[in-house]
């Protein structure tokens, strides 16, 4: 018989926590070994000596009362806003009130902010597709007179030409 | 023989009684929840008292534990399976405030003259001429118990001192059934090899 292996099961045998065809194995193997029914007898004696002589707490009576007392009595969280507490339904209609006012104004806001912006974007266009009032002017007699319709669609033409004229330019080296 | 905890919940309260209290205490009755308390209060305080060893503060995490259990009851599925739950809670409280602390000694207003806990010894028969001897076995069962690793202590207590099954304590440790098995055998053998010298059969 391998009685290491049953060394294990015999504590589980002496807690009663072994099947019935378990504990009849443990049975049989008991009565025809002597170390595991020595073992057995040993861990048994151990076993009520140590219920026997271990000391134990008492429960305090005052710890009912206390734990009685602390279910009783509201949460921490609760105390802390307890003078609100006849007013709590106005509190929180308040509270949606401002939030649904603070999300109007937003989009609101939003609304006018892009409505400025298209505008603004149709009015450059527009000015843009316009044609100019007054004629270009140009620098030095010697240029010939730009093409009328890149000008009115390029309003850096009169820059270009001037430059290209600048008597204040630096001649390069 | 017969498996343990499975139709006695614990002192004077059947298995049934103990249901249907928990039922009760779940719709708020308070003395359903003093019943279930009466029958608990001394072994979950106890199981925290071996963890912890400090009276002290096994008293104030056994009042957690049943303010928690009373707040929590609706969570409870499967009233069948309160004891395990109850002592679920009880070690939540007790790895989360001492899990990195080493045990603390017994504060001082709790130590007789003799620099040991006031606490009650279980067997309250003992013969005038056994005192001595009897405070000192005491004294080895109490050193053997609280020197064991924490990991074999924790199953040893609920097995051995609180009668709880294997597997129960494999639901509130949250180990394998094979695991506190073999930890609940290691256990007892050196609770064994402590006291020894004062078997009969060694």
């Amino acid at each position: 018989m391998n009685c290491t292996r049953y060394a294990e099961e015999l504590t589980a045998f002496l807690d009663g926590e072994l099947s019935p065809a378990d504990s009849e194995r443990i049975r049989s193997h008991l009565s025809a070994c002597a170390f595991c029914s020595y073992e057995l007898r040993s861990l048994r004696e151990a076993a009520s000596l140590i219920r026997s002589h271990r000391r134990e707490l008492e429960a305090n009576p005052v710890t009912w009362r206390l734990v009685r007392d602390r279910i009783a009595a509201p949460r921490e969280s609760s105390r802390l806003f307890h003078f609100a507490a006849p007013c709590r339904r106005l509190l929180a209609l308040a509270t949606a009130a401002i939030v649904t006012l603070i999300a109007l104004g937003t989009f609101q806001y939003r609304q006018v902010q892009r409505r400025n912006l298209e505008h603004y974007i149709n009015q450059y266009i527009q000015d843009r597709q316009a044609p100019r009032p007054y004629p270009p002017v140009f620098i030095g007699p010697e240029i010939d007179p730009p093409n009328q319709n890149y000008r009115s669609s390029n309003p850096f033409a009169e820059f270009e030409y001037a430059l290209t004229d600048n008597p204040f330019r630096l001649e390069e080296p | 023989m017969a498996k343990r905890s499975l139709n006695s919940a614990g002192a004077g309260m059947d298995r049934a009684t103990l249901e249907e209290r928990i039922r009760k205490a779940k719709r708020g009755d308070m003395e359903s929840y003093h019943e279930i308390y009466e029958v608990y209060a001394r072994k979950v305080l106890n199981y925290i008292y071996r963890m912890v060893n400090s009276r002290e503060e096994a008293e104030d995490l056994a009042q957690e534990t049943f303010v928690t259990v009373y707040q929590k009851l609706g969570t409870l599925k499967d009233n069948s399976k309160f004891e395990p739950w109850l002592f679920r809670i009880a070690r939540n409280f007790v790895y989360q405030q001492y899990r990195v602390r080493a045990p603390a000694a017994s504060s001082i207003d709790s130590i007789d003259e003799d620099g040991r806990p006031e606490i009650q010894v279980a067997d309250a028969g003992k013969s005038p001429d056994g005192a001595f001897q009897s405070r000192e076995l005491e004294d080895v069962v109490e050193g053997a118990i609280g020197d064991l690793p924490e990991k074999y202590r924790e199953v040893f207590v609920l097995s051995a001192l609180q009668g709880l099954s294997y597997q129960q304590i494999a639901d509130i440790v949250g180990r394998s059934l094979a695991s506190v098995k073999t930890d609940i055998h290691r256990a007892r053998l050196e609770v064994r090899r402590r006291v020894k010298d004062y078997l009969k059969v060694r």
